[in-house]
């Protein structure tokens, strides 16, 4: 078994990371846009409580969530 | 209500309040640092309920529920917008954090000061902050006056009502710094969220039959409460104008951004933020359903600011439970009242006054700090006193008026060639901008003034950067050691 050097394993876990941290970026910039936009589209037609109401929630607690993991990563 | 009720439960909430800012002295040292941010030594805990009570005023249970009444889920969607704007904290927290420990910042003010070396750009910053935030803690202040007075059917008179938030304000900010603030506003905040849940489960299940019972009465009577645009109120282009200052508030409005530099460590200002978060989405959830309650049993109000006060009048509410929701709405308007007069007395000592007078020196700041409590809630005090239009039209613009530091923010972090020339040019400019709309009632384009100040800003602080020379020597050594730390900590 080869065990590759330490400043390459250093060099692909921050690659990594950063390659993560852009993902979570335009996933949040995508998931505001959608918060915008379907309400006043999609659900504009929809009078039930199950319309834009629970799609706010469900955005909410979607954000909440990955919000909660991108401090996680925090440590002192 | 009888005053003498309402008398009683605010002598129990003062009594409460004041024994927990008075025991929150003990530990207090002497210094700006231990005063103004507790010595940097916030828990994750109270930190969450800290930063809770000083976002939520009194215009949760109110002014949301009202926009509700009138307007329909549209205020939820804009609402939850404004809190997954924490977003920026996962950005900025660390940064704030990083910036304060290592240079002894107080003030974010103080933090772009440095950063684009200059004076002048600090005194400019807390001049903005206090001429959007005196009108906004007025009309704070006026609530608590209009809200006392109307439980009372005027027996309380709306100014025994201001003078009592002002000197509670002035009590618990002054006792023991941000320390006191932050243990009296945990309290308040608790109080908040358990009476406004409480009401609204009793109104919901006595006087609509349950949740089912609402539901089946938005659908079939309002659907349009239940969609956007819905009655009208919502537009999209409403809603983008009344979301966009409100999702940046968690770095632009100093009374919360100062409060990324009091965490005893990163783990204490993760649980800040996932425990606001937390909080924040219980309290908008039950302020939006307080409102659908009040379409649904009061359909015919005509003044939507009147929905809480109707509902709360109700024969399905016990008295005393509206006693404590009137209550807790005053300590919604406190416990945001104080934090701003504490944050504004620590801008007028370090930023303008140390500026101004180019004087550091700890002893004399932290005196100049203390007096400015009083002399700044006397200040916001005078203008509820007036109940000017023009104190409205700052207070609805203050959101706005400090959505224009966003540029020079953003470049403090992440553009070397931003200069304090740029961070002015934006922050006075668009600041005018912001007003003039605010006070015209122009929306060009059918945009509201946030969109144009933004707009503005930004132009404003790109150019301004680029035909001056910036602080390059301040700007390498500010940004690099910060990417350093913050590779450290974990943080993006």
């Amino acid at each position: 078994e080869q065990k590759l050097p330490e400043k390459d394993l250093n060099q692909t876990h921050n690659e990594a990371s950063n390659c993560v941290t852009r993902l979570w970026v335009f996933f949040f910039c995508f998931l505001l846009l959608l918060a915008v936009v379907i309400p006043f589209t999609i659900l504009s037609d929809v009078p039930k409580i199950y319309g834009s109401f629970l799609f706010w929630v469900l955005f909410a607690v979607t954000a909440i969530i990955s919000i909660g993991y991108i401090t996680g990563q925090w440590r002192d | 209500m009888e005053a003498t009720n309402i008398y009683a439960a605010m002598i129990l909430y003062i009594f409460l309040g004041t024994a927990v800012a008075y025991l929150s002295r003990q530990g207090l040292g002497k210094g700006m640092i231990d005063y103004f941010l507790a010595d940097r030594t916030i828990g994750g805990f109270v930190g969450a309920l800290t930063y809770s009570a000083t976002t939520y005023s009194a215009f949760m249970m109110v002014g949301l529920a009202g926009l509700t009444f009138k307007g329909g889920v549209g205020a939820m969607g804009f609402e939850l917008i404004y809190l997954s704007g924490l977003v920026l904290v996962a950005f900025f927290g660390p940064r704030f954090w990083l910036a304060g420990k290592k240079y002894n910042f107080v003030t974010p003010a103080e933090m772009l000061g440095y950063r684009y070396d200059s004076r002048l750009l600090a005194v400019v910053i807390a001049i903005s902050y206090c001429v959007f935030l005196i009108p906004y803690s007025a009309v704070q202040l006026m609530g608590v006056g209009y809200l006392v007075s109307g439980m009372s059917g005027g027996t309380i008179s709306f100014t025994t009502g201001v003078i009592l938030a002002t000197v509670l304000a002035i009590a618990w900010a002054w006792m023991a710094g941000m320390r006191s603030v932050a243990w009296t506003d945990s309290l308040q905040s608790l109080v908040m969220i358990v009476a406004s849940t409480i009401v609204v489960f009793v109104v919901v299940i006595r006087g609509l039959g349950g949740f089912g019972g609402l539901v089946s009465t938005l659908e079939t009577k309002y659907p349009q409460w239940l969609v956007v645009p819905g009655p009208g109120l919502f537009s999209l282009k409403t809603f983008i104008g009344l979301s966009l200052p409100w999702f940046f508030f968690s770095i632009t409005n100093p009374q919360v951004s100062q409060r990324l530099f009091v965490p005893k460590s990163m783990k204490s200002m993760r649980n800040t933020v996932m425990g606001f978060l937390v909080f924040g989405f219980i309290y908008t959830i039950i302020s939006i359903l307080w409102g659908f309650s009040a379409k649904a049993l009061l359909p015919d109000l005509e003044n939507a600011d009147l929905a809480t006060p109707s509902l709360l009048a109700l024969p399905v509410v016990p008295k005393v439970l509206a006693l404590v929701v009137m209550v807790g709405i005053t300590a919604a308007a406190i416990s945001t009242i104080d934090s701003i007069l504490l944050t504004l007395s620590s801008v007028v000592s370090r930023d303008i006054y140390g500026n101004v007078f180019k004087d550091d020196r700890e002893t004399v700041q932290l005196i100049v700090g203390k007096l400015a409590i009083p002399l700044i809630a006397i200040l916001a005090f005078q203008f509820a006193q007036l109940k000017l239009d023009l104190i409205a039209v700052l207070s609805v613009a203050s959101s706005t008026g400090l959505l224009v530091t966003v540029p020079a923010i953003f470049g403090a972090f992440f553009w070397k060639k931003g200069t304090a020339f740029g961070a002015m040019a934006s922050i006075i400019g668009g600041g005018i901008v912001s007003v003039y709309l605010q006070f015209s009632g122009l929306k060009p384009l059918g945009h509201w003034p946030g969109v144009w100040a933004l707009l503005v800003a930004v132009i404003l602080y790109y150019v301004g950067s680029i035909v001056t020379k910036p602080p390059v020597e301040t700007a390498d050594e500010f940004i690099g050691y910060l990417q350093a730390a913050l590779k450290e900590k974990g943080a993006i």
